[in-house]
């Protein structure tokens, strides 16, 4: 398996905060690789590194095998926000990425504007927060590059919006076969669209794996209280939460659970995230416990 | 991009734990054991479904190549996934035999004292935890 | 990339530019009342002494018509341009993109920064190279009688409308708007802060720079006190200076000062017996007074022949300055932007 993106040890710092500290990571190619954590988990510093918007305070980050620079044609990357020439018509941005991109794709770029319902006199600066994805979307994917970076792309959209731009954009991928690597907080659109799944909290990747994979090895037991240390081999717990009489636990294990004192259950994506989440939040007991008291 | 008569619907329920992939087989399994896909009947192309559900590319592939690992599918190149084989047949004339042998389990689990949400909830952990040991 | 660049700047350009039409376009229509003027007042074509009076009269007789309007308008809009073009062209070019984030957009096109800062400086750099130096030198052009009539274009005002200086005015001007705004990044502040600096370039440049660099002549003269001077006193201390207009018609006098015959500038105290409201004699005897006191006129003054030599050095010095302020700028785009 190749990898689109290899961080190790990477740190960026502004002064004296720290925005991404010391991370190692190792994204395969070939895959929509969907990016999840909480707020300030480094996600978007960690994006604007691989395309070059950034240079690493420390460590090593490698794209394509390459060290990434700003201006790769290699590279498409879609800003948070995605933002636009307001003063711009949607065909001049075209034309700009004509202009920019020796390896421009217009009959992409034309279709993709036809099919999402832009027109292409409209000034960028009226459109709306969907359509200003689409177009910076298209923009970034007629440049034909082989890994396409996106930072929230979805997040400021509204849901019909939302599933438009992934339906856009898994149309894209099902075309080109890029690489995909997007951030994001909702993880149930991930889900969908991902077939790779990388947690990042405070630069540190809880869990990574394909998403097949993730839903089909993690589970959640609720029974009598207990001891969690009794797991056994080939099993290990992300999080969980105790009172008085009961224990819920959120476990990885590659083999089936078969325990008749467990009420074992599936977890969808969203809380296989959470848990990883908040299991590195520090010890889950007494966190719990705290609360209920 | 519209969808003949003759081609199934997808969709996927995010909130389920079933791995996409699964839900689309699952969704296959289910229209060949209801007749609404019979033998020759063509499946829409990764790129149709990927345009109607929003769903990773990769995904649709990995369904259609466990079907075709089933014998359920056969992928023609440059026409499409056809259907092999339908379910309809085994199932519905087996599903008599086992009602009965169900009905017999139910009585025996009144009698042992189990009440209704006692029934389901063993039914269920007992048949979740022998579908995941078979795979 | 040039492309992109014309897209984005095609605005401030085009109005700037119909601005600048307007002024050519009243220097041209206005060109022959200038020629005509002066073969109508005698002064082209005249001889000797003669020449003073033809002057006087040609200089008097513009004064009605629309050429000395243009005239003024034309110095005025080359004072103006350096501000117009460092706030409107300059200040935007990249903060506008950094504030609005669409530099995330067009760094992420297959185009390296240095190159987009490189291609954005030469367009705007030599747009507004252009603009002033077509200005200016039609200006030049066109007031070649009159300045030789006036015999002031030395003058510090006239010095900077006229020649290439302008050209080097407005370049620095547009790399000082650039810098300022990749350093503040927000596109208002760096209008404000290079509207300051361009203005106090202008201030500074006939006061310190230009001294500086015409390496004016120093000359002392005894002064007979039968000519023309001004004399202001205290007639409580006696402190007295006297004010002699040198007579460097067509140089850039840059400082006149009294001295007495130990170099220091002439402060009195007068004789209050023959100087001053109780003296005697009026004003002859303060003359005749003044007359033995040994005063020397000390003019340092830049002669009207360095007019080339010292636009050319100006320009040089604006032009040095453009230069590395953009080798700044790129250096800064490639590695401290963000």
């Amino acid at each position: 398996m190749t990898s689109a993106l290899i961080a190790d040890g990477l740190t960026k710092r502004y002064g004296r905060r720290s925005a991404l500290n010391d991370c190692t990571l190792d994204i395969p190619a070939g895959h929509v690789v969907g990016l999840v954590g909480p707020n300030g988990a480094g996600k978007s510093t960690l994006l604007q590194l691989a395309c070059g918007l950034l240079d690493p305070t420390a460590g090593r980050i490698e794209v394509l095998g390459a060290r990434p620079v700003s201006g790769s044609p290699q590279v498409g990357f879609v800003a948070q926000d995605t933002p636009v020439y307001a003063g711009l018509t949607v065909a001049d941005h075209l034309r700009m990425g004509a202009h920019l991109n020796p390896s421009w794709d217009a009959a992409l770029a034309e279709r993709r504007i036809a099919q999402v319902g832009l027109d292409p006199k409209q000034k960028a600066g009226k459109l709306s927060g969907g359509q200003r994805a689409q177009l910076a979307l298209t923009v970034a994917a007629a440049k034909r590059p082989n890994l396409l970076l996106l930072d929230e792309p979805v997040a400021a959209l509204d849901p019909l919006a939302r599933r438009n731009f992934l339906q856009g954009l898994m149309e894209l991928t099902a075309e080109q076969g890029m690489s995909i690597v997007m951030s994001s907080h909702l993880v149930a659109d991930l889900e969908r669209v991902c077939d790779h799944l990388i947690v990042l909290v405070a630069s540190r990747v809880r869990v990574a794996g394909d998403v097949d994979d993730l839903l089909a090895t993690h589970h959640r037991l609720v029974g009598r209280r207990r001891d969690t240390t009794e797991l056994g081999v080939g099993r290990a717990l992300v999080e969980q939460s105790h009172t008085e009489v009961q224990s819920t636990l959120v476990v990885r294990s590659t083999a089936p659970i078969v325990d008749p004192s467990w009420q074992v259950d599936r977890l969808d994506l969203e809380d296989i995230v959470l848990a990883y989440m908040s299991g590195a939040t520090g010890d889950g007991t007494g966190r719990v416990l705290e609360g209920q008291r | 991009m519209e969808w003949g008569g003759e081609v199934i619907e997808f969709h996927l329920d995010a909130r389920s734990g079933v791995a996409p992939y699964m839900q689309l087989i699952r969704q296959v399994r289910h229209a060949l054991r209801l007749g609404v896909l019979n033998e020759g009947d063509k499946l829409p192309t990764v790129k149709e479904v990927v345009a109607r559900v929003a769903i990773n590319p990769n995904t649709v592939s990995k369904a259609y190549r466990e079907l075709e690992y089933e014998g359920l599918v056969t992928a023609r190149p440059g026409l499409g996934t056809f259907v092999t084989r339908t379910l309809v047949g085994d199932s519905l004339s087996k599903h008599e035999p086992l009602r009965q042998g169900l009905a017999r389990w139910l009585t025996e689990a009144r009698e042992a004292g189990l009440d209704d949400e006692s029934i389901e909830a063993l039914f269920l952990s007992s048949f979740r935890t022998f579908s995941e040991a078979r795979g | 990339m040039i492309w992109m660049t014309w897209r984005q700047f095609r605005t401030p350009a085009l109005a700037t530019g119909t601005l600048l039409l307007a002024l050519l376009g009243g220097l041209a229509l206005t060109w022959s009342e200038v020629t005509e003027l002066a073969t109508q007042t005698g002064y082209t074509g005249c001889q000797g002494d003669a020449c003073r009076a033809a002057a006087e009269t040609f200089l008097q007789a513009l004064q009605p018509g629309w050429a000395s309007e243009f005239h003024i308008a034309a110095i005025g809009a080359l004072y103006l341009l350096p501000a117009l073009v460092g706030i409107f062209w300059g200040a935007p070019l990249v903060a506008r993109e950094l504030e609005s984030g669409t530099y995330r957009m067009v760094f992420s096109q297959s185009v390296s920064r240095g190159r987009w800062l490189v291609v954005k400086l030469a367009v705007g750099g030599g747009a507004a190279a252009l603009g002033a130096g077509l200005l200016s030198l039609v200006l030049t052009e066109w007031a070649q009688p009159i300045d030789g009539a006036s015999a002031d274009r030395m003058n510090p005002l006239v010095f900077a409308a006229r020649g290439v200086v302008p050209v080097g005015y407005a370049t620095l001007a547009f790399v000082v708007g650039v810098a300022t705004g990749l350093l503040l990044r927000r596109t208002l502040g760096a209008m404000a802060v290079t509207l300051l600096v361009v203005v106090s370039l202008q201030i500074a440049a006939p006061f310190v720079v230009r001294p500086w660099l015409a390496q004016p002549i120093t000359t002392v003269t005894p002064l007979t006190f039968d000519g023309d001077f001004g004399i202001s006193m205290s007639p409580d201390t006696g402190r007295m200076t006297v004010h002699v207009e040198p007579d460097r018609r067509g140089d850039w006098v840059v400082s006149s000062t009294t001295i007495t015959s130990t170099g220091a500038e002439f402060t009195g105290p007068a004789d209050l017996t023959r100087c001053g409201p109780r003296a005697l004699g009026g004003r002859e005897a303060c003359q005749r007074w003044l007359g033995e006191q040994n005063l020397s006129l000390k003019v340092s003054y830049v002669p009207g022949s360095k007019f080339w030599g010292l636009q050319w050095r100006e320009f040089g010095v604006l032009i040095a300055l453009t230069v590395v302020l953009s080798l700044f700028c790129l250096w800064w785009v490639r590695r401290r932007l963000v």
